[in-house]
C-alpha cells in the first residue's frame, strides 16, 4: 500500500507526516502524534469525546480519515492551553466543578472553544447547540454549561476591562 | 481498516476519471460521516478510496432558474447560508436538526442523498421542494427527480461511475410554501423517527393549486402521499382545512406500516408532525 | 450545621482536575510502551451451546499474530465473580451468553488483531437457550449453572402483614417493571497488562483494582503479592467496572508472550459485555389507615440476572431490605430472587436494585395520595422515616436521618422557583411528580472494609495512601479534605496515591456510595493517629496536655490560650529534632450485623442516605415527547464534604433518572443486545436537560467523617420514579412500565381519548 505525505497545522506547528491512508484521524492523532487528549468513546460521531478543531470548526475525529487532515489546521486540547497554563475555558472547568470523570472533558472544552472563537458572545442556546454533540454521563451537563457561561463571561470582562 | 489505495482528485474531471477506472472497487468519501465507520469496521473493503472532500468547486450555491446546491456543501455551510434560509426556510430547517454541530460540520448534502438511509433528513424536504440530482460520469450527466432515485434502505439509482454533482430546487415563488417537521426522540443527536415535509402552491383566490405531501422514516424511502394532496387540493389554504386533512395522514401510516411495532406511535405522531409543517406554511403565507 | 471547618464543606478544586482540563490526565487507552502487543477476544457467537471445534490456525499464520490462548493456557483457576465464582474467564464447559470469551489473540497491530480475530474458525453445537424468567422458572428448563435457575431466594418478614391488611382502610395493588440498563460511561474499557521480573502489573479502567488482583492471581496461581493491580484514570463507571473486563485476558497474554499487551474495548464489545441493570418484576400490595398511615407493604419481586451473577445476589438483598421505602411500616413482607438466563450479564448499576424498588414503592405512595385525596408531601411527612424509626429489618435507627428536612426543603423550592404550572401550549400536558428514597451506605449486612496510610513529611506535606478508586467521583478530593482537616492542614498540602495494590491498602469497590464514608473514615483514622505522635511532641512543646490542642490552619494552638501556638514548620523542626516520624493507618469496617437467613432480620447499615425529589414537566399530546423542565432534588449526605461535588453527582443523578423514566432502556432480542451504540442508546444531551435545583441537607450523626455518608447512587434514584409520576399525573394515565417512551405515552393517551 502507498503511503501518503500530510501537510498540515497542528497546534500551531506545521508538520509534514508519512502514513498509511487507511487510519481514521483519532487513530493518527493519538497513535502517530501522541495527542491522546483526544479520546474514542464509539467511533460513530455519536458522543464527541474525539471533538478537535478543524479549519476553525468542532468535527469528530473518528469520522475522517487521516488524508483528509491534508492542508488543515487542526487543534486538539493540547494546543489549547496557554504557555502550559489552562486558558480562561479551562480554568472555567476547573473553577466551577465541571469536570468529573473527564473521559469527556477534551471534547466539551475544544467545542466550547470552537463556539467561543467564533462567537465569544455567544447566548446561552447557542451555547448549549453547540454544546449538544457531546455527550457526558456524569455531570447532568449543568456544570458545564455553567462553564461555558462562566469562560464567555470572564472573557467579555477581561476585553471590557482593556 | 483494510488497506486501499488513497486518491485526492483536484477536481470534479478527476474525481470522474478515478469513478470510471474503480467503479464498484472504490468507496467515495465526501463528508466521510458514514462511509468511515464502515471501512473501519470492515463492512467497506474497497482497494481504492477516492476522497473528493477538498473538491471546492462542488460547494457552489448559486441560483438561476433553479437554485443550485453543489453536492459537497455541508449541512452547517447550508445552515450558516442566509440565502437558504431565507430561500428555502424548510431546509434550512432540516439541516438545523441533522445531528450534531460536529456532524453537521463534515456531513454533506450530496452524502445524505446518495446514502439513502430510511431515516436520512434532507430527502425527504428535497422531495416536497420538487428537488432534483444532477449525476455525472465521464460518460456524461444525468438528471433525476428524488422520488425516481430513491429505491429503498441504503439502495439508489447512482451507478458506479456516477458522482452526485448538485442538487437542485426550482425556484419558488411567493406563492409557494413549504414546511418540515422532524421528530427525534431527543433534540440533539437526534435521528428522524417521524418527519412530514410539505409544499403547497396557492392560487390568486387562496386556494391550494398543487401541493407535495412527503413522510419520512414512514416508508423505504421518502414517500409521496397522493391520498392527501387529493384531498387539500383546490380547497382553502386555511387552518381548518389543514386539520381536517389530519386524520387521512393517520390513515395513511396505518396502512403502510400497520404491522410494525413502530405503527402505534407514528400514525398519532404524524398529526402532530403535519399539523407543524402547515403552520409554518401558513406563517410563510403571512396567515398564522 | 455549624462547624468551624476550614476544608471540609468548601468546594475544592478537585485534584485531577487540572490534568484532566489540559488533556495530560492518562487513561488506560492511552498507554503505550515499546514492545507492546495488541490483546483481543474472540466471542460466541451464539448465546447457548457448546465448542464443537476449534480451529486458529489461519490466525496463527498471519505474520505479526504473536500467539491464540484458549481455556487450556490457564494455569490457575478459570472462574471469576464478584460473589460468585461463576463466569469462566475463556469458556471450557458452555456457552451461556452471545458474547462469551472463547480465545485470545495478541498482534504487532491493532489492525492484525483484527485480521487474526476474523481467521479464526469455530464450530457451535447450538442449545436451547433459556430467554425469559418465565421459560427459567420451568422445572424442565435447561440449567445455566448447577441444578436450577433461581437464586438468592430472600424473604423478608417484619410484624404480621396478613393481619395488618385487615386493618386497612385503603389498599393500593400493581405491577411495575424496570427495563436493562446500559451504563455507558464514556470511556470504554481499556488496559495494559506486563509481566516482568516475576510480577504481573496491570494498568487498567477499574472500579475495584483491589479485587481484579484477587482474579488475576488465582488465574495465574501467583501469590496476590506479586500481582499489582493499578487504576488509571478511569472514564465513569456507575457500576459497570465491577466486574473483571480485560484485566484477566490482557495478564493472561503479558504471561504467555512476556511483553506488554494492550487490550480496549470497542463501544460495542463495552456495551456487549459489560453488565446491566437487573431488569425486574415488582408485585406491590400496600395498605393504609383512612388518614393515610402505611400500615403494611407486601412485595414480590423477580429478576433476570442473565448468565453470570455478578453483583447479582447484593441487588436482591438490597432491593428487599430497602423495598417499604423511606417509610415507617410496621408490616412487611417481601420475596426477591434473581434467575439465571442466557441473556447478558446483569450486575451492579447506580443503586444495586434500590432504584427499581423505589420505581415501585413511591409509585405505590403516589396512588395513596391520590387514593385518599392527600397532598404527596403530606403522606410523606406523615411516614417518613425519623430518628428514632424502626426499619423493615428491625434497625432502630439513631439521630442520623434527615429524610423530612428533604421533604420539606423541596416543598420551600417549589414554592420559590415552581409558582405556577401553566402549559406552554394548547398540545401540552403539564405536571408534576415526588419520589423519594433511603440507600444504605456500604455493602448490605457484609463486611466490606477500607484502608489508608499516611505520612505527614518533614516539610508539612501529606502524602495519603488509599485503596480508593475515583472512577471521576471524586473521592480523591474528600480523602485529602478528611486529611487535611483532622490534621488542621490545608487541602494543597495533602497529595493522594489511590488504587494502586502495590502502595495502597484495601479499598474495597467504588460502589455502594461506600468511599466517602469508609475510606472518609479509615483516613480520618491514619489522621488521628499520625496526629496523635503530633500531638504528643506539640504538648510537650507548648506545655500543656494533648487533648488541649487544636489542629487548624497549619497551627496547632492552646484551646484555652489560643496565643499559646506553634506552626507546623517549628512542630515539624521539633519531630526531626526528636527522630520522630508521623506516620499513621486506618482501617474501617462499617457497624453491621448480618441479616437473619429466615426473616432478614438485622442491621444491614451503619447509615442510611436519604432523598426527596421534584419533577416539573410537559407531555405533548401531539409528538408523545415529554420536556423536563425543573427538577428539585434535596438530599440528606450527612455532611457535604466538597460541595461543588455533591451538586455535580446530583445533577448527573437527575439527568441519569430521567433518562431511566423516559428515554433509556437496553433492548435484546434473541440474547443479544441491538442497541449496544450511543446512536440507539440515547443519553440526554445539553439541549435536553432540566434546570437542576440541587439540594443539600445536613443532618446530625457522628458515625461518617466529620458527619459524611454518601451521594453517589442516591443521586440517580428519586427523580426516577418523580419524573414517572409527573407523566402520570399530566396525562391522568398509570404506566407502571418503564421506561415510558412517546411511543407509550401516544398508546395509552390514545386509548383513553381517541
Amino acid at each position: 500500500m502507498e503511503k501518503i505525505t500530510i501537510n498540515f497545522n497542528l497546534n500551531g506547528k506545521d508538520v509534514v507526516v508519512l502514513t498509511e491512508p487507511n487510519k481514521r484521524l483519532v487513530d493518527f492523532l493519538r497513535e502517530d502524534m501522541d495527542l491522546t487528549s483526544v479520546k474514542e468513546g464509539c467511533g460513530e460521531g455519536e458522543c464527541g469525546a474525539c471533538t478537535i478543531i478543524f479549519n476553525g470548526e468542532a468535527v469528530t475525529s473518528c469520522l475522517m480519515l487521516v488524508g483528509q487532515a491534508e492542508g488543515s489546521q487542526i487543534v486538539t486540547l493540547e494546543g489549547v492551553s496557554e504557555n502550559g497554563k489552562p486558558n480562561y475555558i479551562q480554568k472555567a472547568f476547573m473553577d466551577v466543578g465541571a469536570v468529573q470523570c473527564g473521559y469527556c472533558t477534551p471534547g466539551m472544552i475544544l467545542a466550547a472553544k470552537a463556539l467561543l472563537d467564533k462567537n465569544p458572545k455567544a447566548g446561552d442556546e447557542e451555547i448549549k447547540q453547540a454544546m449538544s454533540g457531546n455527550l457526558c454521563r456524569c455531570t447532568g451537563y449543568a456544570k458545564i454549561f455553567q462553564a461555558v457561561k462562566t469562560a464567555r463571561d470572564a472573557k467579555g470582562a477581561l476585553k471590557h476591562e482593556s | 481498516m483494510k488497506k486501499f489505495t488513497y486518491h485526492t482528485p483536484a477536481g470534479i474531471g478527476e474525481a470522474l476519471e478515478l469513478l470510471a477506472v474503480y467503479k464498484e472497487d472504490s468507496a467515495l468519501v465526501a463528508g466521510g460521516t458514514d462511509v468511515v465507520i464502515e471501512l473501519n469496521e470492515r463492512k467497506k473493503t474497497p482497494a481504492h478510496v477516492i476522497d473528493i472532500s477538498r473538491i471546492d468547486e462542488l460547494r457552489y450555491i448559486r441560483q438561476d432558474t433553479h437554485i443550485r446546491i453543489g453536492a459537497l456543501n455541508t449541512f452547517a455551510a447550508l445552515e450558516k447560508d442566509q440565502w437558504i434560509r431565507a430561500m428555502l426556510p424548510a431546509l434550512h430547517e432540516t439541516v438545523v436538526h441533522v445531528g450534531s454541530p460536529q456532524i453537521r460540520n463534515l456531513g454533506t448534502i450530496g452524502g445524505n442523498v446518495v446514502n439513502a438511509s430510511v431515516a436520512g433528513d434532507s430527502p425527504t424536504t428535497l422531495l416536497a421542494y420538487g428537488g432534483e440530482l444532477v449525476l455525472r460520469s465521464t460518460k456524461g450527466e444525468r438528471v433525476m427527480t428524488i422520488d425516481e432515485f430513491n429505491e429503498g434502505p441504503g439502495r439508489c439509482q447512482i451507478r458506479p461511475d456516477e458522482l452526485l454533482t448538485e442538487v437542485r430546487i426550482p425556484m419558488l415563488n411567493r406563492n409557494e410554501g413549504v414546511g418540515y417537521f422532524k421528530i427525534g426522540k431527543r433534540k440533539s443527536l437526534a435521528i428522524v423517527v417521524l418527519a412530514v415535509s410539505i409544499y403547497i402552491k396557492r392560487s390568486l383566490d387562496n386556494r391550494i393549486e398543487d401541493c407535495r405531501v412527503v413522510l419520512g422514516a414512514v416508508g423505504k424511502h421518502p414517500m409521496r402521499v397522493p391520498e392527501v394532496e387529493a384531498a387539500l387540493r383546490d380547497k382553502p389554504v386555511a387552518r381548518n382545512v389543514f386539520r381536517e386533512s389530519l386524520p387521512l395522514f393517520t390513515a395513511v401510516v396505518q396502512k403502510t406500516i400497520a404491522t410494525r411495532p413502530s405503527v402505534v406511535y407514528k400514525r398519532e405522531g404524524v398529526r402532530g408532525a403535519a399539523m407543524g409543517c402547515f403552520e409554518q406554511i401558513l406563517s410563510d403565507f403571512e396567515l398564522a | 450545621m455549624n462547624h468551624n471547618y476550614s476544608v471540609m464543606g468548601k468546594s475544592v478544586t478537585r485534584k485531577d482536575a487540572l490534568d484532566k482540563v489540559m488533556g495530560t490526565a492518562r487513561f488506560a487507552a492511552d498507554m503505550k510502551v515499546p514492545g507492546m502487543l495488541w490483546g483481543g477476544v474472540f466471542r460466541s457467537s451464539i448465546v447457548a451451546g457448546v465448542v464443537k471445534s476449534f480451529d486458529p490456525s489461519g490466525a496463527l499464520a498471519i505474520p505479526g499474530v504473536e500467539c491464540v490462548l484458549t481455556h487450556q493456557d490457564i494455569p490457575g483457576k478459570n472462574r471469576i465473580g464478584i460473589i460468585l465464582k461463576d463466569e469462566p474467564i475463556l469458556v471450557e464447559d458452555k456457552i451461556r451468553r452471545y458474547g462469551d470469551a472463547i480465545a485470545l489473540v495478541a498482534a504487532e497491530s491493532r489492525e492484525l488483531l483484527q485480521e487474526a480475530l476474523e481467521a479464526i474458525r469455530v464450530e457451535y453445537e447450538e442449545h436451547e437457550p433459556v430467554l425469559t424468567i418465565e421459560q427459567a422458572a420451568k422445572k424442565d428448563a435447561p440449567k445455566i449453572h448447577g441444578d436450577r435457575n433461581q437464586y438468592q431466594i430472600k424473604h423478608l418478614e417484619h410484624g404480621n402483614v396478613d393481619e395488618a391488611f385487615k386493618n386497612c382502610d385503603v389498599i393500593v395493588e400493581n405491577d411495575y417493571e424496570t427495563p436493562m440498563l446500559s451504563h455507558m460511561f464514556i470511556e470504554p474499557e481499556a488496559g495494559l497488562a506486563h509481566y516482568e521480573n516475576g510480577i504481573m502489573t496491570v494498568h487498567s479502567s477499574t472500579q475495584n483494582p483491589h479485587y481484579d488482583r484477587g482474579e488475576i492471581a488465582a488465574m495465574l496461581n501467583l501469590p496476590n503479592n506479586r500481582v499489582v493491580s493499578v487504576q488509571m484514570t478511569t472514564g465513569g463507571g456507575f457500576g459497570g467496572k465491577l466486574d473483571i473486563s480485560v484485566q484477566c485476558h490482557g495478564a493472561l497474554l503479558a504471561y504467555y508472550t512476556g511483553r506488554p499487551v494492550k487490550i480496549v474495548r470497542s463501544r460495542e464489545e463495552s456495551t456487549l459485555l459489560s453488565s446491566k441493570r437487573h431488569p425486574m418484576k415488582l408485585h406491590y400490595k400496600t395498605g393504609a389507615t383512612k388518614d393515610g398511615k402505611i400500615k403494611a407493604v407486601q412485595v414480590n419481586i423477580t429478576s433476570d440476572s442473565g448468565a453470570y451473577a455478578s453483583y447479582g445476589p447484593a441487588v436482591i438483598t438490597r432491593a428487599a431490605v430497602h423495598a417499604a421505602g423511606p417509610y415507617e411500616v410496621p408490616n412487611v413482607r417481601v420475596d426477591a430472587s434473581f434467575y439465571y438466563t442466557n441473556n447478558p450479564m446483569a450486575g451492579a448499576f447506580r443503586g444495586f436494585g434500590v432504584p427499581q424498588v423505589a420505581v415501585a414503592h413511591e409509585g405505590q405512595m403516589n396512588a395513596i395520595a391520590k387514593k385518599l385525596g392527600m397532598d404527596a408531601i403530606e403522606l410523606r411527612l406523615l411516614n417518613a422515616h425519623r430518628p428514632g424509626t424502626t426499619t423493615p429489618t428491625g434497625q432502630k435507627l439513631d439521630n442520623n436521618v434527615g429524610f423530612i428536612p428533604c421533604l420539606e426543603a423541596v416543598r420551600e423550592k417549589a414554592k420559590e422557583v415552581l409558582p405556577s404550572c401553566i402549559p406552554s401550549g394548547p398540545s401540552k400536558r403539564r405536571g408534576r411528580g415526588y419520589g423519594c428514597m433511603y440507600y444504605g451506605i456500604g455493602n448490605t449486612g457484609l463486611p466490606n472494609p477500607a484502608g489508608a496510610f499516611l505520612e505527614v513529611l518533614p516539610d508539612a506535606s501529606v502524602n495519603l495512601m488509599v485503596g480508593c478508586a475515583d472512577i471521576g467521583q471524586g473521592s480523591t478530593s474528600v480523602m485529602a479534605q478528611i486529611a487535611a482537616e483532622e490534621l488542621g492542614l490545608t487541602y494543597e498540602d495533602v497529595h493522594v496515591t489511590f488504587a494502586n495494590t502495590q502502595v495502597t491498602p484495601e479499598g474495597g469497590a467504588s460502589s455502594a456510595s461506600r468511599q466517602t464514608f469508609i475510606s472518609g473514615n479509615a483516613t480520618l483514622l491514619a489522621a488521628r493517629m499520625a496526629k496523635e505522635t503530633l500531638a504528643s511532641v506539640a504538648a510537650d512543646y507548648l506545655k500543656t496536655s494533648a487533648d488541649q490542642l487544636v489542629f487548624q490552619d497549619r497551627e496547632i494552638r492552646v484551646k484555652a490560650h489560643s496565643e499559646v501556638r506553634m506552626d507546623y514548620g517549628e512542630l515539624m523542626g521539633e519531630m526531626k529534632r526528636l527522630g520522630k516520624l508521623a506516620l499513621g493507618c486506618g482501617s474501617y469496617n462499617p457497624v453491621t450485623t448480618g441479616l437473619d437467613p429466615k426473616d432478614m432480620t438485622g442491621s444491614p447499615f451503619e447509615v442510611y442516605s436519604y432523598a426527596a425529589a421534584l419533577v416539573d414537566l410537559e407531555v405533548d399530546i401531539e409528538t408523545g415527547l415529554v420536556d423536563v423542565l425543573n427538577v428539585i432534588s434535596a438530599h440528606d449526605v450527612g455532611t457535604a464534604v466538597n460541595v461543588h461535588a455533591v451538586e455535580g453527582q446530583i445533577e448527573g443523578g437527575v439527568v441519569m433518572g430521567t433518562g431511566f423514566a423516559l428515554l433509556e432502556k437496553t433492548e435484546v432480542k434473541d440474547g443479544k443486545i441491538t442497541n449496544p451504540l450511543f446512536s440507539k442508546y440515547l443519553l440526554a444531551t445539553m439541549m435536553d436537560v432540566p434546570n437542576i435545583y440541587p439540594i443539600v441537607v445536613e443532618s446530625a450523626g457522628e458515625a461518617g467523617p466529620f458527619g459524611a455518608k454518601g451521594v453517589g447512587e442516591p443521586a440517580l434514584i428519586p427523580a426516577i420514579p418523580a419524573t414517572a409520576d409527573g407523566v402520570e399525573n399530566a396525562l391522568d394515565i398509570h404506566f407502571g412500565k418503564l421506561p415510558i417512551q412517546p411511543i407509550d405515552i401516544m398508546r395509552e393517551y390514545y386509548k383513553k381519548c381517541p
